[in-house]
């Protein structure tokens, strides 16, 4: 890999840290959030890493732990972006909070719990989680697939990946106060595109992969056949559940769905549809793109964009509607676009989660299986 | 212990706005947020036209879904049934902003009162900047700083949490009416203690039909409204094309 590349990840990591930095000395003032549209685009980056990071746990536990051995040559590579996505995912929802104060306050999730607040769980199940997605690829990383440790920390990374999507999830599922994040649907939406922009990762991650070092290993050829059918088969069910989200939300006579309605005829919403699903999904179907490097890396590129703006569409859709009294003086629909330091945590997240993984393409071997 | 609840009357209200104000100025609110606030509509079509005023505030709900989804126990219920918050815990996830239906929850965005720091004199050598002001007055923040709430919460929120009515919490314990409740001039509002049948408050909810916001939800609101300010008539008959 080129010292170019990494100067521009450095970069890249530079100006975030700054923006970081602003973060906590300021606070989310210099985010363009308000008391209306308050989770915005480091919420949707959270969402967007975290429930990437959910779907590659899941690919990457496919030979050791559900026995499809077939599959070891994805694993590691699979886990550090698992682990990678997953850091810089929850440091998006880190930088979501407020300034150092209060970060500092989070020490009463130790302290002061509240055992029914699906936040709270869903805070210490994603501690927990990224502590054992690091063991895990130690373990990896180490050849030590079939030791206890590694068995174990395979094993406790797939069940912690489900209980903190599930405690995820219901943090949407339980918000009475706004059905337009969808209700405990929310569940089913996550695990799919979840499980779909996993793949995509892991798919984009591999070929360019391959591209920088002269080609795929032909023993692995028909491993990423199968991978691009079930990227295909992924892409269809998404396809599916985001149809079906679209008829709830068009059909609902709650007015809360006036939110979604709205966002449903902006640049995001489309861009979710169009260049998340239905663009990859038809250029998947065609056997001489999807079996062409260029075009498996276009369409996976695209499914990530789109999924990433579909993480902000569904925060968006809940919000862009001023609730109670707060709609007094507004208009019935507020307008968002994110300020630079919004940006720039994005940035920082891209930058770090790409950094980890170039260091690893680098240094740890990633297409190593179990001798 | 008392369950504490507030009933307007609404034929009682006149729309001024004076809860606003005074709850403002008694916790200190800074720019754009207010815990006591109103939802106003325009009905009907000209030259039919009704405009209709509701004062609103944090409803104490009794089964509040921003405490039931507060992952520290930031927000709480106290024992009288206030549903309070403590700054010290609050790690601003904003989930209570999603909880509430009634849009009682404030986030503080930047550093409160901030327009108060400025050392721009507007005629130089005559009048006090912003920040000269303050000082002059030996205040804290802004120029009619109240340190009372800072009993049993902040006086001033720490930028980076969220912030909300507590129904004066500083003032019941000390035996006094929330503040809104003290300075409404046309005495629209009524607190009291829902557990004791005695109450003016439930003299009022046994006398008129009140209603509650969003009592679908569940949330179980104790701000109660009754009564609707309403001097029309019409002549009744049957049916009538
Ligand atoms: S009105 Fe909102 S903030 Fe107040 S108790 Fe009910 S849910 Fe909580
Ligand atoms: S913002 Fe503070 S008060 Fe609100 S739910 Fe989070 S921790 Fe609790």
């Amino acid at each position: 890999m080129s010292k170019l590349w990494f100067g521009l990840l450095g970069l890249g990591v530079l100006v975030g840290l700054f923006t970081a930095l602003t973060v906590m000395s300021k606070g989310l003032g210099v985010y363009n959030a308000n008391d209306i549209t308050f989770w915005v685009l480091p919420m949707a980056g959270y969402l967007f890493f975290a429930l990437t990071a959910a779907g590659l746990t899941f690919l990457s536990s496919l030979p050791s732990v559900f026995g499809m051995k077939q599959y070891y040559p994805i694993a590691k590579r699979a886990s550090l972006l698992a682990g990678a996505t997953l850091l810089v995912g929850v440091m998006c929802k880190g930088l979501d909070l407020g300034p150092l104060s209060t970060l500092l306050n989070t020490i009463n999730l130790a302290l002061s719990p509240n055992f029914m607040s699906p936040i709270w769980w869903m805070a210490v199940l994603y501690g927990i989680y990224i502590t054992v997605v690091i063991i895990k690829f130690y373990f990896i990383h180490k050849n030590k697939w079939h030791s206890i440790g590694g068995k174990t920390s395979g094993l406790l990374a797939l069940l912690l990946m489900f209980m903190s999507y599930t405690a995820l999830s219901i943090v949407f599922g339980t918000a009475d106060a706004r059905p337009a994040f969808f209700g405990h649907f929310t569940a089913v939406y996550f695990a799919v595109t979840a499980l779909t922009s996993g793949m995509a990762v892991l798919v984009l991650a591999s070929h360019f992969h391959f591209a920088l070092t002269g080609g795929m290993p032909k023993e692995q050829k028909p491993i990423f056949d199968n991978v691009s059918k079930m990227f295909l088969g992924l892409l269809g069910a998404a396809l599916f559940i985001f149809i079906l989200r679209a008829v709830i939300g068009h059909t609902s006579l709650q007015e809360a769905f006036d939110g979604f309605r709205h966002i449903a005829g902006s640049g995001i919403y489309n861009i979710e549809m169009w260049l998340g699903l239905i663009i990859p999904f038809v250029m998947m179907i065609i056997p001489s793109v999807r079996n062409s490097r260029a075009g498996i890396i276009l369409a996976s590129s695209f499914v990530l964009v789109g999924m990433f703006f579909g993480r902000l569409v569904m925060l968006l859709s809940a919000q862009v509607k001023p609730v109670g009294n707060l709609a007094e003086t507004r208009p019935e629909f507020v307008s968002y676009f994110p300020s630079m330091h919004e940006f720039g945590i994005i940035l920082l997240a891209l930058s770090l989660s790409l950094l980890i993984y170039s260091i690893g393409v680098k240094y740890l071997r990633l297409e190593a299986t179990p001798e | 212990m008392p369950n504490y609840a507030m009933v307007i009357d609404l034929q009682l209200c006149t729309g001024c706005g004076g809860c606003i104000i005074g709850c403002k100025n008694e916790n200190n609110l800074p720019e754009g947020v207010r815990w006591s606030n109103k939802i106003t509509e325009t009905l009907g079509r000209f030259p039919h036209v009704r405009y209709h005023y509701r004062p609103t505030l944090c409803n104490h709900c009794e089964n509040a879904p921003c405490v039931r989804g507060c992952p520290t126990r930031a927000l709480y219920k106290t024992k009288d049934g206030i549903t309070a918050h403590d700054p010290d815990k609050c790690i601003g996830c904003r989930y209570c902003m999603v909880n509430c239906p009634y849009g009682a929850v404030n986030y503080t965005w930047n550093k409160p009162h901030q327009e108060w720091e400025d050392n721009t004199e507007i005629i130089p050598g005559c009048t006090y900047s912003p920040r000269g002001l303050v000082n002059a007055v030996d205040a804290k923040g802004w120029p009619i700083f109240n340190p009372d709430p800072d009993v049993n919460y902040k006086a001033i929120r720490p930028t980076g949490v969220i912030e909300k009515c507590h129904f004066c919490l500083h003032r019941v314990e000390a035996g006094d009416l929330p503040y809104c409740v003290e300075v409404c001039p046309s005495n629209a509002r009524v607190f009291g203690d829902l557990d004791d049948p005695n109450s003016k408050v439930n003299e009022l909810l046994g006398m008129f039909r009140a209603e509650q916001l969003r009592p679908e939800l569940g949330t179980r609101p104790k701000v109660f409204y009754i009564r609707e300010f309403c001097p029309c008539a019409y002549e009744p008959g049957k049916g009538m094309i």
